[in-house]
């Protein structure tokens, strides 16, 4: 007789910014994987009594829950609790208000379709040529941006869609996961804080990250370490194709919407592997350092304050 | 002087790098407008970027007019005397200019 399992009970707060909350969240996304991909299994996550989830960790989640339910072929591989708005109104806003709980029901390439196709502001893609136009009419129409914010973070996000095409899943180990996922796919989120009134956007990959992307076609120094490629992949003419002056321009279109702003309120975070890279307005130069958790992928986010057109 | 209005002469929408970027790339601008403008070219070639409707990243333009220099055997120093970008946004010509300064014929092996 086969027993039940019982539902997967997620974390009160899923975030990946913060050093404390980020290894009980990554624990969760790690059971998610563990439960579908290698035991197989169907499952109930219970995200009930989430009270926040960050912009970051949402789209991750996103991904992490995409990919099993893509890999095993079943939407329905894994079902919901969701929070309920008067019993868990917080909850509720983070999960449900933002789209979240659709995008995490969006188990099959149709139903992923629909979520561009209704303007969600989580969405999953693998042709960056037909994606990239639609994701920027959408942030042109939902997000107040200045004309020069506008312009860098579409030739921003452009590249990043690229870079996944060309670079996230370019490795023999990678092939079977990008035949399931449809091909070269990304997740990604466009999100809104009114409160604080700024704009974020995500692009979130789950191959094999910036920095051994960039240490696959370097000869690098054996005592060098993730931190550092990510830090030369994030550098001027840095790139996996060692022989290529012409590559490696990408990652300058990508701190643009930071490094031309007129104000201080613009970051870029790039979580990968074991390292973090953040990249703000409010200084020169970019910090990158190492974390104790691993990240699956590269996720990017832009945060910009809105500053209105 | 010869013109090249890409968004009407190629694409409102450029985008990518390669042929396999996407129908609009890099790759198909140069060969089916760059190279014949600029081949045999004596008088200058203005290259307006008027009426495109999204922002066109460092991979297209790299290849583009870059790609002139390293692939097509376009002379770098003909091609930075006869080249002139229209664009209302500034950083295009820039990013032009550097990417033609760093470019260098490709080696036939």
């Amino acid at each position: 007789m086969s027993k039940k399992t019982p539902p997967l009970q997620a974390p009160e707060k899923i975030c990946i910014y913060d050093d404390d909350l980020r290894p009980v969240t990554l624990k969760f996304f790690n059971k998610i994987n563990r439960e579908v991909l290698f035991y197989n299994r169907k499952i109930i996550v219970d995200l009930s009594s989430v009270t926040f989830a960050s912009a970051a960790a949402s789209t991750l989640l996103f991904a992490i829950v995409n990919r099993a339910q893509l890999s095993c072929g079943d939407a329905n591989s894994i079902r919901f609790i969701f929070p309920n708005k008067t019993e868990n109104e917080s909850g509720h806003r983070w999960i449900v208000r933002t789209g979240l709980s659709k995008a995490l029901l969006a188990g099959s390439l149709d139903r992923l379709n629909s979520l561009t196709a209704n303007e969600q502001y989580f969405q999953s893609a693998v042709k960056p040529y037909e994606q990239y136009p639609k994701t920027v009419n959408f942030l042109d129409t939902q997000a107040d941006l200045s004309v020069n914010q506008f312009i860098t973070l579409s030739s921003a996000i452009s590249e990043a869609m690229i870079n996944v095409l060309h670079h996230a899943y370019q490795h023999p180990e990678m092939e079977s996961m990008v035949k399931a996922l449809g091909g070269d796919r990304w997740w990604q989120c466009a999100w809104f804080n009114p409160v604080r009134n700024e704009v974020y956007f995500i692009v979130c990959d789950l191959g094999l990250g910036a920095g051994k992307t960039y240490a696959s076609g370097n000869k690098i120094n054996p005592l060098s370490t993730e931190v550092d490629w990510v830090k030369q992949a994030f550098s001027y003419g840095g790139t996996r194709y060692a022989e290529s002056s012409e590559r490696g321009n990408g990652s300058e279109d990508m701190k643009m919407p930071i490094s031309v702003s007129d104000s201080n309120n613009e970051s870029l975070l790039v979580f990968t592997g074991t390292a973090m890279y953040v990249y703000t307005s409010e200084h020169d130069d970019p910090v990158c350092r190492s974390i104790p958790d691993h990240i699956p992928g590269t996720l990017v986010q832009w945060s910009l304050k809105r500053t209105g057109g | 002087m010869n013109k090249i209005l890409i968004s009407k002469q190629f694409s409102k929408t450029p985008f990518g790098r390669y042929a396999s970027d996407g129908p609009n790339s890099a790759e198909r601008f140069r060969k089916e407008c760059l190279v014949p403008a600029f081949l045999n070219a004596t008088a200058p070639v203005e290259v307006d970027f008027d009426g495109i409707s999204l922002a066109i990243g460092s991979s297209f333009l790299e290849e583009a007019f870059g790609g002139l220099v390293r692939k097509e055997g376009i002379d770098k120093d003909k091609l930075k005397k006869l080249l002139i970008v229209k664009s209302e946004l500034p950083f295009y010509k820039q990013q032009i200019s550097r990417f033609i300064d760093k470019a260098e014929p490709d080696r036939v092996t």
